[in-house]
């Protein structure tokens, strides 16, 4: 009984260690998003330069969705009734979906930049002069 | 640890709030503003989330979702049918 209460103190801890980190990584990468947002806004002023910035936003959520996602899978350890069983497959259902629609849009926004002859990872407020082209 | 993520999260709607009117102002492009916004504000829900799931919590994460999809939607569609920018909520604009 003792072992089986530890072991579910543990899970428990690792669930909000990963859970935090997701969170920390979601929370980072908006605070850069909206640093890059304004650089942009105020070097390049066209509106494909918010593009790079969007993917690179896209990148970090997905990021943070895989560490919520893995929280999830922990907790699976320690739900003990239905209803909390219940709770974790909406979560990690919505998690899911998420992932799969950040990464299907960031797919396509690459391609797209890809299109127009430009590489999706420059970043055209870092680039000499401020310019792709 | 949920008053930190509160605040984060609030922090973040505050983040789409401006990166949308910074891509309207320099832009022009109301569905590429729109879109900005809505980035940050997944991340708000993403990190609302974060918190012990609650049903209100998980609803509003999965109606940005559905909001996302309709706009990418709309914005794919007046791509393909060659709409004017402007009109069409800034396609064209978008793609400058």
């Amino acid at each position: 009984m003792l072992g089986e209460q530890w072991l579910s103190e543990t899970v428990d801890l690792l669930v909000r260690v990963v859970e935090a980190a997701g969170a920390l990584v979601i929370f980072v990468g908006a605070m850069v998003a909206l640093v890059r947002f304004v650089v942009v806004g105020l070097r390049d002023r066209r509106s494909r330069a918010f593009v790079p910035v969007r993917l690179a936003l896209g990148r970090f959520l997905v990021l943070g969705l895989e560490f919520q996602l893995a929280s999830d899978i922990l907790r699976t350890a320690i739900a003990p009734t239905l209803l909390e069983i219940a709770e974790l497959a909406a979560v990690a259902t919505i998690r899911t979906g998420l992932n799969f629609f950040l990464a299907r849009e960031i797919k396509q926004e690459r391609r797209e930049l890809e299109e127009a002859g430009h590489p999706p990872d420059v970043d055209p407020a870092r680039a000499p002069g401020g310019h792709l082209t | 640890m949920t008053t930190l993520i509160g605040y984060a999260s609030l922090a973040c709607v505050a983040a789409g709030l401006l990166s949308g009117a910074i891509v309207l102002v320099v832009a022009r492009s109301g569905v590429l503003a729109l879109r900005a916004a809505l980035d940050l504000w997944l991340a708000a829900g993403l990190l609302r989330l974060a918190q012990p799931p609650e049903w209100e919590h998980l609803l509003g994460a999965a109606a940005i979702v559905a909001i996302r999809q309709l706009v990418a939607a709309a914005l794919a569609r007046s791509r393909h049918s060659g709409a004017p920018g402007r009109a069409s909520g800034g396609a064209v604009s978008a793609r400058r």
